[in-house]
């Protein structure tokens, strides 16, 4: 046998060593997972669910079990009940389509997808809202889903004209399918109603009354505020109160700012005062401060989404619900929802069986579920007239939205950045006593300037 | 080939193969998306990477008319040129004290060191509780005492002294770790002869230890500027750049017009990054020759 010398045998063992690190660190950066939505497992057909509606004219049921990916945010309460319904699909279907859902917070969700979709590793389905859906409309990242109700036979007259609205482009080309709508409502505290000697039963009807029931409810030394004026993070309260007095944001038709006007300043230094002289909110505070707030029971009144009702039943907090209150103009409320949409990289036969997910969800039985286990308003027609839905006083109370309901800055791609980097600076420096003129004005030539890169 | 094989088996050779693990993780995370960045910010192109087209110093010259941009810098400046002077004295302070051998004194310096490996983002979670004006800690006492609220994180003028309150809290350990080295290096027979000739403490401090700390002062001041400069995680969490983009640093503008807004614009964004890499090395280069100068003086 021969005998290696140790310095030489060492020399070895260190080469080896070396080598085996270069190895490990190239193989480090590997992605091993396959590509997502591309796994196709053969599985015995299931039995035939009665939960999927009875007419189907999808193609034919593909032979291999088709994944259809799927993000979204629900990271709430709400997202249980979706995984729940989710996982009943996957049991109970006969399309042979099983849906992997890929739960994680809205900012990581945005994160991730531009740069998912660019590598074609992106979801087959996902689920945003419309102002947050826009630049991939535009930049043709989300497919046209005109063909859902020709592939699934699905009724297009069944759903609310709200709800697929919302999910239109500017030419009303469909590239979102309502998974939730909700407008925007005034949620407020029944007890401290009470206890400020309001009547707990009767909701503002007007931004006076608005004004005076905050002003009551106000209580510093109990920590206790009358109404939530956010600079962020919520849904844009003010909307209702430019609108409802005559004024308004963008001319969508001809993409100019229009919210340099009296009526807006008028507005807006009414707002101010209740902000800054009366302090009927917390200075600077979020919606996540808000919501907050309100589910302890310290905030009076609180113009925002259904999504907030699960917290206050949960908190035991005596609540109700109804439209913003009306200008002196006009009543506006802001249609708004979830939708679904298909991104590019996505094939043929993984678009359909996402289809066939969508139409379950569409269903009947599952949106009037949804509706009431979240509170949101369903968006089929029929299920808006179930005795079940009109029973629910929160549930019946958001759907009696009537004709005032329509999306903000519809169609516009720039509407999200308008939102987060025109309007909500607008607010926070109102709010904190900037001249309200020289705000708006300002304000409104940042709108001219981003309207410029719409197409 | 023997050849070859033959020179790593000398010291000089072998060591090449010692740092090239270190050298490849530096080229895939540091090099390469740092020639990425200076190519794409002469680019017009998005997050998708569709469409992209050249446009020269278009991206540049945005910078010039861009308000946001300045305010960003202004914030950067001020946030390092004063959170950096904070760390360095109350790091120079605490070392000076803890410097000494005692358990005391190390159990002490264990304490200091002990925020700085927390994570940066935990912590800033927890400050933004501790300072929520209706529900933080800090602000219940400030109310127990008879004094108002402060809305530390919400008001434009106190959001970014909490921000460098904060950091300095967070960080100082790291600097006062790096100094306690260098003053256990000073030779005690400087402040032997010091005391001798009738010197006080103030004046040792002054005239021995200040000058012997030369080199640790600079790598500390420097490294910390460098850091300083590219703030980015603790706005992240706590202020989001807010309130009236009085915290918005030039890091946190980049992620927010490349990653977060449409229309993610990552040739603007990468334009803004290399803006910063220059002003970054400006300051390192001047404050490096800066204090090469001072140590080669104070040797003569």
């Amino acid at each position: 046998m021969t005998i290696v010398p140790r310095k030489k045998a060492f020399n070895i063992l260190v080469y080896i060593l070396l080598v085996s690190m270069l190895f490990a660190l190239t193989a480090c950066g590997g992605n091993n997972t396959p590509k997502s939505g591309t796994d196709k497992t053969v599985t015995e057909p299931k039995q035939p669910s009665t939960d999927t509606p009875a007419t189907d004219k999808a193609e034919k049921t593909p032979e291999k079990k088709v994944t259809v990916s799927f993000w979204n945010g629900f990271t709430g309460p709400d997202g249980d009940l979706l995984k729940q319904i989710v996982d009943e699909y996957n049991q109970n279907n006969t399309d042979n389509v099983e849906v992997k859902m890929d739960i994680m917070p809205w900012d990581q969700l945005f994160q991730k997808l531009p740069p998912s979709i660019a590598t074609q590793t992106g979801p087959n389905l996902v689920a945003m809202w419309p102002g947050a859906a826009r630049p991939y409309i535009e930049n043709k990242t989300f497919l046209p889903l005109d063909d859902f109700f020709t592939v699934t036979g699905t009724d297009k007259a069944g759903f609310t004209e709200s709800s697929l609205e919302f999910g239109q482009g500017r030419t009303g080309t469909q590239y979102m399918l309502p998974m939730q709508t909700n407008g925007i409502y005034l949620f407020w505290n029944k007890k401290l109603f009470k206890d400020a000697g309001l009547d707990p039963e009767k909701a503002p009807a007007t931004l006076d009354e608005l004004a005076e029931f905050a002003a009551k409810i106000t209580d510093a030394s109990k920590n206790q505020f009358g109404m939530a004026l956010p600079v962020k993070g919520s849904p844009l309260h003010f909307i209702p109160f430019l609108k409802g007095n005559g004024g308004d944001v963008v001319d969508t038709a001809n993409l100019k700012s229009v919210l340099n006007s009296p009526e807006n300043i008028a507005t807006l230094t009414w707002l101010q005062d209740l902000a800054k002289n009366k302090k009927v909110s917390p200075g600077g505070a979020t919606g996540a401060d808000m919501d907050k707030l309100m589910m302890s029971g310290q905030l009076g009144m609180f113009i925002t989404g259904p999504w907030l009702v699960g917290g206050l039943k949960a908190n035991n907090i005596d609540f109700g619900v109804s439209v913003p209150p009306a200008g002196s103009k006009s009543q506006f409320i802001e249609v708004d929802g979830i939708g679904f949409s298909v991104p590019d990289g996505t094939t043929e036969e993984q678009k359909n069986a996402a289809y066939m997910f969508i139409k379950y969800w569409s269903s009947e039985e599952i949106v009037k579920k949804w509706s009431l286990a979240n509170g949101f308003p369903p968006f089929l027609e029929k299920v808006l007239n179930d005795p079940e839905i009109q029973a629910d006083p929160i549930v019946s109370a958001m759907s009696a939205m009537g004709s005032t309901g329509e999306p903000f800055l519809k169609g516009l791609i720039t509407a999200d950045r308008i939102n987060n980097d025109v309007l909500w600076p607008m607010i926070e420096a109102v709010q904190a006593g900037q001249n309200v003129a020289d705000v708006v004005k300002k304000a409104s030539d940042d709108i001219d300037e981003i309207l410029k890169t719409e197409p | 080939m023997i050849q070859y094989l033959n020179f790593f088996k000398k010291p000089q050779g072998a060591a090449y193969l010692f740092i090239l693990p270190a050298c490849v993780i530096l080229l895939i995370f540091t090099v390469i998306p740092l020639l990425a960045t200076l190519v794409i910010s002469v680019l017009k192109m998005d997050i998708f990477l569709k469409g992209a087209s050249y446009s020269g110093m278009d991206n540049f010259q945005k910078l010039w008319g861009d308000e946001r941009y300045w305010n960003a810098m202004k914030n950067t400046f001020y946030f390092t040129f004063v959170q950096m002077p904070l760390q360095i004295m109350l790091a120079l302070v605490v070392a000076v004290f803890v410097s000494a051998n005692t358990l005391f004194r190390k159990i002490l310096r264990t304490v200091f060191f002990l925020p700085f490996v927390c994570s940066l983002t935990a912590i800033a979670i927890v400050w933004s509780f501790l300072l929520d004006p209706q529900t933080g800690m800090y602000t219940h006492y400030l109310d127990v005492i008879g004094l108002p609220r402060l809305e530390f994180l919400r008001d434009p003028q106190l959001a970014m002294p909490s921000i460098i309150v904060m950091t300095v809290w967070r960080n100082f350990g790291y600097s006062m770790i790096i100094l306690i080295a260098g003053i256990q290096s000073i030779p005690q027979s400087y402040y032997e002869a010091a005391q001798i000739d009738g010197a006080s403490k103030l004046k040792q401090f002054s005239n021995i230890t200040i000058p012997m700390l030369i080199p640790a002062l600079s790598f500390c001041v420097i490294t910390t500027t460098i850091s300083a400069l590219q703030v980015f995680d603790q706005i992240f969490v706590t202020t989001q750049g807010g309130p009236l983009y009085k915290t918005e640093t030039v890091v946190n503008y980049v992620y927010n017009t490349g990653f977060k807004l449409a229309p993610f614009d990552l040739g603007y964004a990468s334009a803004i990054s290399v803006s910063l890499l220059v002003v970054i090395m400006v300051i390192t280069l001047s404050m490096n020759h800066f204090f090469l100068k001072k140590e080669t003086t104070d040797v003569l």
